[in-house]
This record gives structure tokens, sequence and C-alpha cells, in this order.
């Protein structure tokens, strides 16, 4: 079970994509990357916006495409790298 | 028949008709620019046309802006040229279509076709000029808004916006500075057709000043141990479109038989006696291998098709094979 705070994020998430990004995501846990969703030049602009909204940092040698694949790991990661800080 | 050349010119027209050829983000930008200002886009040819199942930002937005799309292979097709007669198109811009344009297509439309080359002319024409870049070391690259021609990216420059590639620079995020600077340039384009299409610049290239890259992959896509450690990181930065498909692969050496990919490495400044090949101690999940003249970080290695930190795979003591492409 999510906790409401991961949910939470999931659709702050999510309302970057529509909003910022203009890109219409399915859902939560589809494949960003294997469906093309985000392309290079959205993700570059997404790990900007992730570290402007959220405060973390993506550290590009150690970057996993994993960590980027949905929505639902993107939240996911965003939450390690918080607890990881704080 | 109207003469093409001297016809009616399009100063009068408010709005130009643009046909736009595009893909990606990058395209979808530039659709979303002449959507705003006003212009009629007679079509958006994109790949997702004829692939309504997989995405396509291009497609997406046209489609939201109401502007018709049409495959993107139809350009290759006998008689397109006739269509984009019929069809009355000032202009025709490519970004980042994977379609070569055929002559007649390109000089199908008023003002001529433009596209957009990640990459500075005519030093770097061809295929992936950004990768191209940072495997020579370069420490600036521009992208190009040039003329369509029959040859492949040696049309009169309109224009050109040049920037720093930093240290850190990957494959990726130079291609992202290059669709950064390239959109407004596109824009500067087409505001300048629609307004006073003379004054579009056309700056022959200096043909002796250009170099045509292939498909081909440098050295065979090995790592040379035996180079100086800026060679073999810069590479690697060649190939690092993570968590996209680099075009080149990634760099590969052997230990213990084994094929090992390099997808992520840095220098150290470190200057080093080992053996070059040798890997040295563990750095977090990085190791260190010794090139030349000083160590590199290794971090990120792709092994069995798994992409995984350096220490999960490399181990002090191994050492990459060299008399196999390894020895200059």
């Amino acid at each position: 079970m999510i906790t409401q705070e991961l949910a939470g994020l999931r659709n702050q998430i999510a309302a970057l994509f529509a909003d910022v990004l203009k890109i219409e995501v399915p859902s939560h846990d589809t494949n960003l990357l294997a469906t093309g969703l985000l392309d290079s030049l959205g993700f570059v602009e997404l790990l900007l916006q992730l570290e402007r909204r959220f405060g973390i940092h993506v550290e590009m040698e150690s970057l996993e495409p994993e960590d980027f694949r949905s929505i639902e790991s993107i939240a996911a990661f965003i939450e390690a790298q918080r607890q990881a800080v704080g | 028949m109207i003469d093409r050349t001297t016809g009616p010119r399009p100063e009068s027209r408010a709005r130009l008709r643009i046909l736009l050829l595009a893909e990606e983000a990058a395209g979808a930008q530039v659709l979303r620019m002449i959507a705003e200002r006003g212009h009629v886009v007679v079509a958006v040819m994109t790949s997702g046309a004829a692939r309504p199942d997989s995405p396509s930002p291009v497609r997406d937005l046209a489609e939201r802006l109401g502007c018709p799309c049409w495959p993107a292979e139809w350009v290759r097709e006998r008689g397109f040229s006739e269509r984009v007669r019929a069809a009355d198109v000032d202009l025709l811009l490519n970004v980042h279509s994977l379609y070569l344009v055929p002559g007649a297509v390109l000089n199908a439309s008023r003002l001529g076709s433009y596209n957009m080359h990640p990459g500075p002319l005519p030093e770097y024409a061809g295929r992936n000029p950004v990768s191209w870049a940072l495997f020579r070391g370069e420490t600036t690259h521009a992208v190009t808004i040039h003329r369509m021609v029959p040859e492949v990216d040696a049309g009169p420059i309109a224009y050109q916006a040049s920037f720093d590639i930093e240290e850190r620079d990957s494959a990726l995020t130079v291609s992202v500075k290059c669709v950064q600077a390239g959109v407004p340039l596109i824009a500067r384009l087409v505001d300048t057709a629609a307004t006073n299409p003379a004054a579009i610049p056309a700056i022959a290239q200096n043909r002796s000043r250009r170099s045509y890259y292939g498909r081909d992959v440098p050295q065979g896509g090995q790592l040379i141990w035996p180079r100086p450690a800026r060679d073999v990181v810069n590479f690697t930065r060649a190939c690092d479109y993570v968590p996209f498909r680099s075009p080149w692969g990634h760099p590969v050496g052997r230990v213990d038989g084994r094929q090992v990919a390099v997808v992520k490495a840095t220098r150290t400044g470190v200057r080093c006696a080992a053996p070059p090949g040798a890997v040295s101690d563990v750095v977090g999940g990085a190791v260190r291998v010794a090139c030349a003249d000083e160590w590199v970080l290794v971090h990120r290695v792709l092994t069995d098709g798994q992409l995984v930190y350096a220490s999960r795979t490399l181990r002090p003591g191994q050492q990459f094979e060299t008399e196999n492409g390894g020895r200059e």
C-alpha cells in the first residue's frame, strides 16, 4: 500500500508532465522510456524540473534509467533521495 | 504557370504556408512556435502519423492543433513534389526528420527548404555530429540552420548559434543544447521569411573546411586504453545518451575474455604509471582504470546487457585486454 505522501508525489509528477513537459502520460506505471513518451529533450527538462521543484540533485554519473521508467519510479526515486538527505 | 523563382513574393502574405517534417520534442516545439505565430501548417510529416498506436509528441500536438498529419515516408514517394507544389507551400522545414528529402521536393516550395543540423557546418556534416564533436574533444559546438540542397548538409547557411561544451557534458546534454539553441533560430527564419524573405542569409559553405561523417563508429567501437585519459573519456561521453539508445553503442573492451562496454567515465587528473587497461581500486561504485597518462574513473558499464556500477563487474588487479585494437 502506498502512503498518502507518495500518492501526492505521483500526482505532482503527473501534473508536471502534463502542464510543463506537455506530455500526456496514460497512467502512473506507463513506461516513459520504452514507449518513447520521454525523449532526450523531455528527459533533460524533466531533470531540471525535478531539481527545481523537489530539491533533489541527479548525478549524471550514477543516473539509473530504472529510476525514470515511470511516474511511479520517479516518485520512489524522489522519496529515496529525500530520505537519504534528511 | 507561376515562376517559382520570381513569382508572387510572400511579403504580401501575413501568413506563410509551411510544410513541417519533424520528430521528437524538438519538432513539437517548432510546430508550437509556427502555430503561435499564426502561420498555416500545410501538414506535419512525422513517423508517428503512420503508427497511431506509438507515442509521437509531434503527431499528438498536430492533432490537438488541428493540423493535417502525413506519414513521413511520403516524402520519398514519386510525385510528392507535385503535391507540395499543389499545396502552395512557402517554406519546408526539417527538424530531426529521419528521411532524406529528394531534390525535387526541396525545390517545390517557394522560399526553399531548411534543415536544423545539430552541428557546426561545414565542419561537422553528416551523421551524429554531436558524438563526433565530443569524440574529437571539441570545447564548442553549434547548431546550424541551412538551406537544403541535394548534397547532404551542403546548402547555404542561414543561421548558426554556437555554445560551449562543458567537461560534464555528454552526447545527451549537447544534443539538448542544440535544440535549445536551434529552435529560436528556426523562429528567426520563419519571421524573416514572413516579412522579408530576401533578407534570409545564404552564406555559401567553404568546401575546403567541410568534413562529412558517415555511419562508421570511430576505432571500430573499441576503447584504446594506451591513449590519453582525455581521449578515452571523450569517447565514452560521445556515446553517452543514457537513458536513451546511443547510435554508436558504447565503447567496448575485454576483461578476462568478457566484453565490457564503458558507459560512464570521468577523468581523475591523477597521473599513473600502471599498464594501460589495469583495473585499480574501487571508489564507491566506480573503479579506477589506467590510461596512458592518468587514471580514469569508470562509473557504469554494460555487461551481459545490464547497466551496472563498474565495481559490480570489475575487480582490482584485472586487466583490460589491449592486444585487440587496444594498442596504437
